[in-house]
């Protein structure tokens, strides 16, 4: 029984210590393949800065960074991680050199490949590229457009991002429709694909402005997005598209499901400086005591900065409104342009207004003779 | 930290003098240029540039680095990224310029941060231009050009 026992402790010992060994092995393996890598890395990384700081300078031509490329293809990914670096620092016309060098077929071929993959990893990875892109070739684009029906949002964001390279409208307003037809998707990613889809090129300007209220009116988008499109297009300045974002304000039946769309409307106007938007604004504050279209008309009238739209700002004063319209009407007030006091020299002040909200504007203004009238 | 051709180890010594760094003594030397930024491919980009032309050229990746290489050489120029390691590129340009320089550097921001106030406050401690990221490499040299003269 003894012997039996001793025997099994030295085997135990035994396959104990062959098991360390084998794990002393790997992780010794495993480190010196992780530093051979982070070597083989930061070697490639020296020599593709050189090269591509030579081609900067108007040292090496592009076949030679072209063929270092093809003959190191399994740093692509780090050769693109510097080019978009340093492009991203870059503006004029060493810009436009890196985005020639990215356009090469070498890059482009490895990236649709990825795109191509079943792997969603891999996918993303390619689209990433293509969003770096200031110019998209037509036949890139049907790669990717397929992908604006896929079924992970995050990918169809990708995608839509990456298309907004076109320089066909159409293909930029299928991208931004698919993108919005997801009700899952976020607002902030309706903005940051629509900051993408103004072109510098202002001869488009006109049809992406219609495009854009072909969308607005969509009945199969959600109404967030439409209202999402509605503010960019103020903020983006599609000002010849203004009239009809009045007539669409006009005509908007104003229920529950429709307030933010309204008020979206007029902050858009607002943005647009479109003076007729006061009118539209009185005649809603008849009938509408929604804190979102107050808060947006407050905005608007500042922003639209004429006689009229000051005056009706200090109608916002009223302690019939909450104090949080009342202070934000008076911020307004305080930040308009000093030219205006001279318009509002005579008051107009609600008669209930709030005094200490009134002993503020004032004191901030510093000017006695300013409102000299209350 | 870098010069041309050779790299510094300041540590947390105080530099004594400048012959053992490689550059010529402020009375008969080039130019010198130092840039305190941390993106290797910039610095690398800038080296070659400023080695083509009649400038001494040296770069440091971190604010306390930059600091006391900017207390060692007295460049002409310093051209100083605001986000960096270590110390905060406004603390790297207010030290500067509270330190007893013979003649104190022409100090150029070339940063990404482009709000109204971080410009203001760039101004407001002592910086004599400030650029903003994206930038253009030729407008860079252009008024680097311009405060030397």
């Amino acid at each position: 029984m003894a012997s039996q026992a001793i025997d099994l402790l030295w085997i135990g010992i035994w396959l104990l210590g062959c098991i360390t060994s084998i794990l002393i092995i790997v992780a010794i393996f495993t480190r010196s393949v992780k530093k051979w890598r982070a070597e083989r890395r930061e070697s490639r990384k020296k020599e593709y800065s050189t090269i591509l700081i030579g081609y900067l300078t108007g040292n090496i031509r592009m076949d030679k960074i072209e063929q270092f490329i093809e003959n190191h293809p399994d740093s692509i990914g780090l050769m693109f991680e510097l080019s978009n670096e340093l492009q991203n620092n870059l503006r004029g016309n060493d810009k436009q050199k890196i985005q020639k060098l990215l356009s090469l077929p070498v890059f482009i071929n490895h990236y649709i490949r990825l795109i191509e993959s079943r792997s969603d990893k891999k996918v993303l990875r390619g689209l990433i590229f293509f969003r770096e892109l200031e110019w998209l070739a037509r036949g890139h684009i049907q790669k990717i457009r397929p992908l604006l029906n896929h079924k992970e949002r995050y990918i169809v964001h990708a995608a839509a991002i990456a298309i907004m390279a076109s320089e066909d409208v159409k293909d930029r307003a299928y991208a931004l429709r698919s993108l919005c037809r997801n009700k899952d998707v976020t607002r902030l990613a309706v903005y940051e694909v629509l900051y993408r889809f103004r072109k510098r090129d202002k001869e488009q300007w006109l049809d992406e402005g219609k495009h854009l209220t072909l969308l607005i009116t969509d009945p199969d988008l959600p109404i967030s997005h439409r209202t999402s499109i509605a503010i960019a297009m103020g903020g983006m300045g599609y000002y010849y598209h203004a009239r009809y974002l009045l007539d669409l304000l006009r005509n908007t039946p104003l229920d529950d499901k429709n307030v933010p769309f309204i008020a979206g409307l007029i902050e858009s106007l607002g943005m647009l400086h479109h003076p007729e938007t006061i009118l539209e604004i009185q005649r809603l504050l008849l009938s509408v005591n929604s804190v979102l279209i107050l808060r947006a008309s407050i905005h608007a009238l500042a922003k639209i900065d004429g006689k009229e739209g000051i005056e009706l700002l200090f109608h916002f004063l009223s302690q019939k409104y909450d104090l949080q319209i009342q202070v934000e009407a008076a911020i307004h007030i305080i930040n308009i342009d000093i030219l205006a006091y001279e318009w509002i020299s005579e008051t107009f002040i609600p008669d209930d207004a709030n005094p200490e909200i009134i002993r503020q504007i004032k004191a901030e203004i510093g000017n006695e003779n300013f409102l000299a009238g209350v | 930290m870098k010069t041309n051709q050779l790299t510094l180890d300041i540590g947390d010594r105080e530099p004594a003098g400048l012959p053992d760094y490689g550059i010529k003594p402020v009375s008969i030397r080039d130019p010198l240029i130092l840039m305190i930024e941390d993106n290797e491919i910039l610095l690398e980009l800038f080296n070659y540039k400023f080695k083509s032309l009649p400038y001494d050229f040296a770069t440091s990746s971190n604010g306390w680095e930059g600091l006391k290489v900017a207390k060692t050489l007295s460049p002409d120029i310093i051209l100083l990224d605001l986000v960096l390691p270590g110390l905060p590129g406004l603390s790297v340009l207010k030290s500067i310029r509270e330190a007893p320089f013979e003649v104190q550097p022409k100090i150029i921001i070339l940063s990404s941060k482009n709000r109204e106030k971080d410009i203001e406050d760039g101004f407001e401690l002592g910086a004599d231009d400030y650029m903003t990221k994206p930038f253009m490499m030729k407008e860079v040299l252009i008024r680097v050009r311009r405060l030397l003269k």
